[in-house]
């Protein structure tokens, strides 16, 4: 199977990078290789901030999660690299160990100083890479549509909120014990409405029918807190 | 009546007093729309489930039901069981999808999947009508018990709780309703503890002793004549007394199973508290609540039976009529007084309720008056004010009427119309607007529809036989829901093709 790489550090232009890259993936039915490499000499937090303001990175987003969802949207399958070190040089072995027959990555047109400082990663890997490469200069219309389908995979849409919840096995287990329950009542008002006899035959010193309904708003308490003890114990699991 | 007892009347300011210093206290951090609707989404799941169940438990459970017990036994006990029923589709369907997408509103929730303004529209109408009608028996309840107490009229009475709520409500919003339902919930639960303990010791029985010698003897009831109706125990005891057509029976169950997860009043509290997984523990604290006070009323109910403190006239009064008996007028006076925090607190939600819908659905998102947070919480208040006086209205001429009763057609008329949009919307994928607007339409005048013709309305000659509408209306509902959005389905596909080829 033919492998994709891509590689993102969360910036706009990464992210615009990261569209074509799983775009061409499900063209060519191949794997979507993820690459993150954090640079090797370590930043202080300001240092890290005033880079993420330059490279216009979308707060709290490495790119990684985004990268996985939108190839998840299309049914691409995905590894993700994490690797240490100088960007170029990772990004050029992460292709030779992958096989990738393509790397994506995403440049902008930085301004003056920004330029002189961050360097062009782009420039270097498309010199030294063995592969094609896809360099990907979003235009300001790429730009907005990539930032506002950010904030679509950020912030999950109503449908997935739902899902999340919905695809947990304590909704599942919650789901049994409703039609469980459904049915118990179902034939609880059978007996109320049509075969009223039975509710009249003495038990325990009152009748079938009170014994009944008090078991029923008992069985409802135990089972409201049952069902929350398991559901909490399976919350802290996840 | 109406002659003013000076004890009664003290406690019963105190207690008002106490309400009204907590809604202002509250009222102080209420500076935004999020802030009055859902209380900034930030209540804890304890307080939240105390005040679920304070905002359920309302007249129509402790008054409502209690003397439907005392009067028709066992089909009064059906409601206790089947209003905490509906409560298992709320925590194992409802509670944690619908935190997941709902912001204020009943229609937010709804339009979280198709942003459409006719399904608001549509919604914010059911919230109203649902809502009205849930409102009705509280005035009441509170007319009646307002009377007795403090030596007002009944039309007073409604007058007073109205204008005590329309204060609560116009000053603080959510915060404050949901201490005043927290501080409710938890006193009502006290004193049915309190009196059903009263009754097994003044009746000096264990509680299946009590419970048993009914079906051995005769049981008397009082009718509005002012004659005795003696039945057999075992009679009484069994289902029939009041529903003597099976399939009323069936068609009440219906309603109150389906109807709990459909009350918007109810919805909105799940908003309220920060993460799914809370609305759900909220829950099940609201079932241990409920579960216990629902079982006692079944005591309360019998306990008024018992001891023949029992009024033809207003069966609503069965259960401040036995705290009488049992504890004389101090203890009448505290639980009377409590009955009427009830009501105060149920109200205010109802109210919080119609004014989301009025004010945050229809003014800002329907007609699209983006207005700032200000204006718009100064609009929230009037719509509250403006309902408050409507139900005060609706009350003085819905007079003498079964609280439990009233509020069962509420349940009937929410469970056709919210229910099947909003489990659509939740678990169904080829949902369509049209489906969820249609559903509800038709859910709601169906319901209504028969309700008008049922024998409830009509005395003689009614064109619909049984008292709740929810065997017919509640499965129109559903169908219509869903038959209408496969018919619709194909032409919404087309659509999203094109927009994606676009």
């Amino acid at each position: 199977m033919s492998t994709i790489l891509l590689a993102t550090d969360g910036s706009l232009p990464a992210l615009a990078a990261t569209v074509r890259a799983v775009a061409e993936a499900k063209q060519r039915s191949a794997t979507l290789v993820i690459l993150r490499v954090v640079e090797q000499s370590p930043m202080t937090s300001l240092e890290l901030a005033s880079e993420s303001a330059a490279l216009q990175r979308p707060e709290g987003e490495d790119g990684i999660e985004y990268a996985k969802e939108l190839a998840a949207l299309d049914r691409v399958p995905t590894t993700v690299m994490v690797r240490e070190g100088p960007v170029v040089g990772e990004i050029i072995r992460a292709a030779e160990e992958t096989g990738a027959e393509m790397i994506v990555l995403g440049t902008s047109s930085l301004k003056r100083l920004n330029r002189l400082y961050l360097g062009s990663v782009a420039k270097s890997v498309v010199s030294q890479a063995p592969v094609s490469v896809l360099v990907v200069k979003p235009t300001k219309e790429e730009t907005k549509m990539v930032k506002a389908r950010v904030r679509e995979v950020i912030e999950p849409s109503p449908a997935k909120a739902v899902a999340a919840i919905t695809r947990t096995r304590q909704f599942r287990v919650g789901l049994y014990l409703f039609a469980a329950y459904v049915i118990g009542y179902s034939i609880f008002v059978l007996f109320g409405s049509y075969i009223r006899d039975v509710f009249q035959i003495p038990t325990f010193g009152l009748n079938v029918g009170l014994v009944s309904g008090i078991l029923i708003i008992i069985l409802t308490i135990a089972l409201a807190i049952g069902f929350n003890a398991y559901a909490v114990r399976a919350e802290r699991e996840e | 009546m109406a002659e003013l007892q000076p004890l009664s009347f003290a406690i019963f300011v105190l207690i008002t007093l106490a309400t009204i210093g907590i809604s202002i206290y509250a009222a102080r951090r209420v500076r935004t729309a999020g802030h009055y609707y859902v209380a900034g989404g930030g209540v804890r799941w304890v307080v939240n489930g105390f005040a679920i169940a304070g905002d359920y438990l309302s007249a129509a459970s402790f008054l409502g039901i209690t003397g439907l017990v005392a009067f028709s036994g066992y089909d009064g006990f059906i409601y206790a069981i089947g209003f905490l029923a509906g409560w298992i589709v709320a925590l194992f369907l409802v509670a944690e999808p619908l935190r997941a997408i709902g912001k204020y509103t009943f229609a937010d929730a709804l339009t979280s999947k198709f942003k459409s303004k006719k399904i608001r529209l549509v919604a914010a109408i059911s919230t109203l009508v649902i809502s009205v009608f849930y409102l009705i028996p509280q005035m009441v309840g509170s007319g009646a018990i307002v009377g007795p107490l403090i030596g007002l009229d009944y039309e007073i009475g409604v007058v007073v709780i109205g204008a005590l709520v329309i204060l609560i409500v116009a000053t603080a919003g959510m915060v404050s309703t949901t201490w005043v339902q927290f501080i409710k919930g938890f006193l009502l639960l006290i004193a049915a503890i309190a009196l059903t303990i009263g009754v097994l010791v003044v009746a000096g029985m264990g509680p299946i002793e009590f419970l048993g010698q009914f079906l051995s003897g005769d049981v008397n009831i009082p009718t509005a004549g002012g004659g005795v109706n003696t039945v057999p125990g075992d009679v009484f005891m069994s289902p029939g007394m009041k529903y003597t057509n099976p399939l009323d029976f069936v068609s009440l169950a219906m309603g109150l199973i389906l109807g709990t997860a459909a009350l918007p009043h109810i919805l909105i509290r799940y908003f309220t508290v920060p993460k799914p997984a809370d609305a759900r523990k909220s829950t099940v604290i609201a079932i241990v609540v409920m579960g216990i006070f629902y079982l006692l009323t079944l005591y309360l109910g019998l306990g008024a039976n018992f001891f023949g403190t029992l009024d033809p006239s207003d069966a609503n009064l069965a259960a401040p009529m036995l705290a009488m008996h049992i504890g004389g007028e101090a203890f009448y006076a505290i639980i009377s007084s409590i009955a009427f925090a009830t009501i105060l607190g149920t109200v205010a939600g109802l109210i919080m309720a119609s004014a989301g819908a009025i004010a945050h659905d229809i003014y800002t998102e329907v007609l699209g008056r983006k207005t700032d947070e200000k204006r718009a919480l100064r609009i929230s208040k009037a719509t509250a004010i403006s309902v408050g006086v409507i139900a005060i209205v609706l009350g003085i001429l819905a007079k003498g009427q079964n609280v439990a009763f009233l509020v069962g057609l509420a349940f009937a008329i929410a469970a056709s119309a919210n229910l099947p949009a909003l489990l659509c919307t939740l678990f169904w994928k080829r949902t369509t607007e049209w489906g969820i607007v249609t559903g509800i339409v038709v859910g709601l005048i169906s319901s209504i529809a028969l309700i008008v013709v049922s024998p409830a309305m009509m005395s003689e000659g009614a064109l619909f036989s049984l008292f709740n509408p929810g065997i017919v209306s509640i499965p129109l509902g559903f169908a219509v829901t869903m038959g209408v959005s496969l018919l619709t389905s194909d032409r919404v596909k087309s659509e999203a093709t094109e927009k994606t080829a676009g």
